[in-house]
């Protein structure tokens, strides 16, 4: 028992046993989410109370095929279990759930888990889909033969985890430690161990057939080469249309929130710097980065739903084919879709990709998708140089936004593939992956899901995101204009001063001193440059949709379409995302690598745009 | 300088002085780390006054190693 008295629990399994279910069954919304020390792995603990008075905190470690790991997720699970892991007391009881309709595969490791020789109780899980199925488990059997305490769960089901919490409560403090079935070498021979699987499944478990018949009927069509790609095309649509169609009402009132909120300060403190900080720094900072939360949970919401389904490992099947010859992989899918509405889920989700090799490829190509703060700055030039007139049945300022978007996916697989001749391991990776049983997802575990998120991402916004406006403020202010100053004041602020001096650098790309100081800003958040544009060109505005549409006539003037062309190429490739880098940092634990990210994407940006503007120039548009 | 403004500007070089501080405390924890050791070592030094001792003891970094117990194996686990 830990100093607190609680019992502490660990709950292990293989992926998709439904141990995250029971997990938040077990615990609701009682859960802290953090990393394990020094590594990026996620780690849950949750506490409840049972029916006894008895406390218990559950730990709910990552998903694990095999004790030997083949993946950090599984070391740490190893390591945890064994009671090494630094900081982490030993568990007093290890819960290994498995699911009742996989059990070829999952009591595989149960048997690994059982040979620690630590306090354990069985969770046969998803007993209701075994029963539906036909599959008979004789608990009873298996609980003799495995020599330890076996209990059913349906954690779906309010009332799932009863029998578990009352043996737990029967059992506490006097669970025996299982006796060894198995000698050392068995435990590590694969054979020995798919042998005594073989053993219980013939002893306690009777199925039909191995696999469910709507599983096979659905895979037929949804993994079907073509008509699998165009349902998950379809899907793929779907969600993007979601994402900005759903997410437009939630913004504006986010809008017209920061708005408010900005005016009521404004309004209620006396003019002055602190007045400035509050409501041009702080509130209009933070509240452009707030206003990308609905998009981020509707995205969210699709990926939890879909993975809940059982639908997710498939598309990456499917696109593994045609991913693996641009140097990524199936796994890759994912965070590539999460980057679209910011690169810093994208490149966290990465940690689901077990090769290093793949994962540090796809973290590197993410910053490329096309994210949602980018939208503003095209939304901005595209108003300002593309006339709104038809192209067929298509709207050429659409069509321009369609072609950014695909350009940055193309670039993504250009550079992996680029990587992919460079790197000395050329051989391939095959995709493993594991197949499960198609389910409805349950609404409490994607609630629970995005409720995570949504606390991770605020954060970050009251954390390094407020830390960096307030700085970034400071260096558009200070120092304040002289008395007899003729420029805008911004000129002769250190930001102002900067931009300045990088016109030395960037005059090629077209871009004036203006577009220049706009950058620097738009290092933290890419969707700040817009807002700082209408600053430079002494225009106030208080949020991005008024910043644009006071900006669009006055750059339309002033900017030449060649420059415009420029500015739009730099934003596809441009690591203008403070936030990004330090997240490839944390994520790979190398400053090589935010190095050879920051490189190649400024290289790829600075070269992009002068053969842009260069070729404009030439053809007249200058 | 009147005393409200005089407020404004110090609460502001305190935002901006916690700010830098957070954002070089989360993106470089090492360098931090570095520099509270070199800032500390000159101040705790036996010939340097009692005040100044205690003020190096809590600008030096806290020690290194694991935090907490780990369960059972009293130190012997492998760290990696």
């Amino acid at each position: 028992m830990s100093a607190a008295g609680n019992i502490r629990l660990a709950l292990v399994g293989s992926p998709n046993c439904g141990k995250t279910a029971l997990f938040n069954l077990l615990t609701g919304s009682r859960q802290k989410v953090a990393n394990y020390a020094g590594v990026t792995v996620e780690r849950k603990e949750g506490r409840f109370n049972a029916a006894s008075g008895r406390s218990y905190a559950v730990l709910d470690l990552p998903g694990a095929y095999s004790l030997d790991a083949a993946s950090l997720d599984e070391a740490v699970t190893r390591d945890l279990c064994r009671g090494f892991y630094p900081g982490e007391p030993a568990p007093d009881v290890i819960v290994c759930v498995v699911d009742a309709t996989n059990l070829r595969l999952h009591l595989r490791f149960a048997l690994e888990v059982r040979e620690l020789g630590k306090p354990m109780v069985l969770a046969v899980n998803m007993m209701d889909a075994a029963k539906r199925r036909g599959i008979e488990v004789d608990l009873a059997a298996l609980e003799r033969e495995l020599g330890i305490p076996v209990v059913p769960t349906v954690a779906i089901r309010r009332d799932g985890a009863e029998a578990l919490v009352a043996k737990l409560d029967g059992v506490a403090g006097s669970i025996h430690e299982p006796r060894g079935h198995m000698s050392a070498a068995a435990m590590v021979d694969p054979d020995a161990l798919h042998a005594e699987t073989r053993r219980l499944l013939s002893l306690a478990v009777t199925m039909p057939r191995r696999t469910a018949e709507i599983d096979d009927t659905l895979d037929r069509w949804l993994l079907n080469p073509a008509i699998g790609l165009l349902s998950l095309a379809t899907v793929m649509f779907l969600i993007f249309q979601a994402v900005y169609a759903w997410a437009t009402p939630m913004m504006d009132a986010i809008d017209a929130g920061t708005v408010a909120l900005g005016e009521f300060v404004g309004a209620t403190l006396p003019e002055g710097p602190l007045n400035s900080l509050l409501v041009d720094g702080i509130i209009a900072g933070l509240g452009g980065v707030i206003i990308f939360l609905p998009q981020i949970l509707i995205l969210f919401a699709f990926i939890i739903a879909l993975e809940e389904s059982g639908y997710l490992p498939r598309a990456a099947f499917l696109l593994d084919r045609m991913m693996s010859k641009a140097g990524l992989s199936g796994r890759s899918f994912i965070p590539l879709l999460s980057s679209f509405a910011c690169a810093i889920p994208g490149i966290m989700a990465t940690r689901s990709i077990q090769d290093p090799r793949d994962r540090l490829a796809t973290i590197l190509v993410a910053p490329l998708m096309t994210c949602s703060a980018r939208l503003p700055v095209y939304a901005l030039l595209i108003g300002a140089f593309i006339p709104q007139q038809q192209v067929g049945i298509f709207n050429l300022q659409g069509l321009v936004l369609f072609g950014l978007y695909v350009a940055g996916i193309l670039s993504a697989l250009a550079v992996s593939w680029v990587m992919k001749k460079w790197r000395r391991d050329k051989g391939e990776h095959p995709l493993m992956l594991e197949l499960p049983s198609y389910r409805i997802p349950h609404p409490r575990d994607v609630l629970i899901g995005l409720w995570e998120r949504a606390w991770i991402f605020l954060r970050r916004v009251g954390g390094i995101i407020l830390a960096l406006t307030i700085l970034l403020w400071f260096l558009l202010s200070f120092p304040s204009a002289p008395a007899d100053a003729v420029a805008p004041a911004i000129d002769y602020s250190f930001a102002g001063r900067i931009g300045h001096a990088m016109t030395a650098i960037f005059a090629p790309l077209g871009f004036n001193w203006q577009i220049c100081i706009a950058l620097i800003p738009g290092l933290a958040a890419r969707e700040v440059a817009v807002s700082s544009l209408a600053t430079v060109y002494a225009l106030s505005a208080a949020s991005d949709e008024a910043a644009t549409a006071a900006l669009t006539p006055v750059i339309s003037d002033t900017w030449s379409l060649a420059t415009a062309l420029s500015l739009l190429v730099w934003f596809i490739y441009a690591p203008m995302c403070i936030s990004t880098l330090a997240t490839i940092k944390r994520e790979t634990n190398s400053w090589k690598q935010v190095g050879i990210a920051t490189g190649y994407l400024f290289g790829l940006a600075y070269l992009a745009s002068l053969v842009t503007y260069q070729v404009a120039v030439l053809l007249g548009a200058g | 300088m009147e005393a409200g403004l005089l407020i404004q500007y110090t609460v502001i070089a305190l935002a901006v002085v916690l700010s830098t501080g957070y954002v070089a405390r989360r993106q470089f924890p090492a360098a931090v780390r570095r520099l509270r050791v070199v800032l500390a070592v000159p101040m705790v030094r036996d010939d340097k006054p009692r005040w100044l001792q205690r003020l190096g003891r809590a600008v030096a970094p806290p020690t290194r190693g694991a935090a907490g117990g780990c369960g059972g194996c009293n130190g012997c686990g492998p760290t990696d």
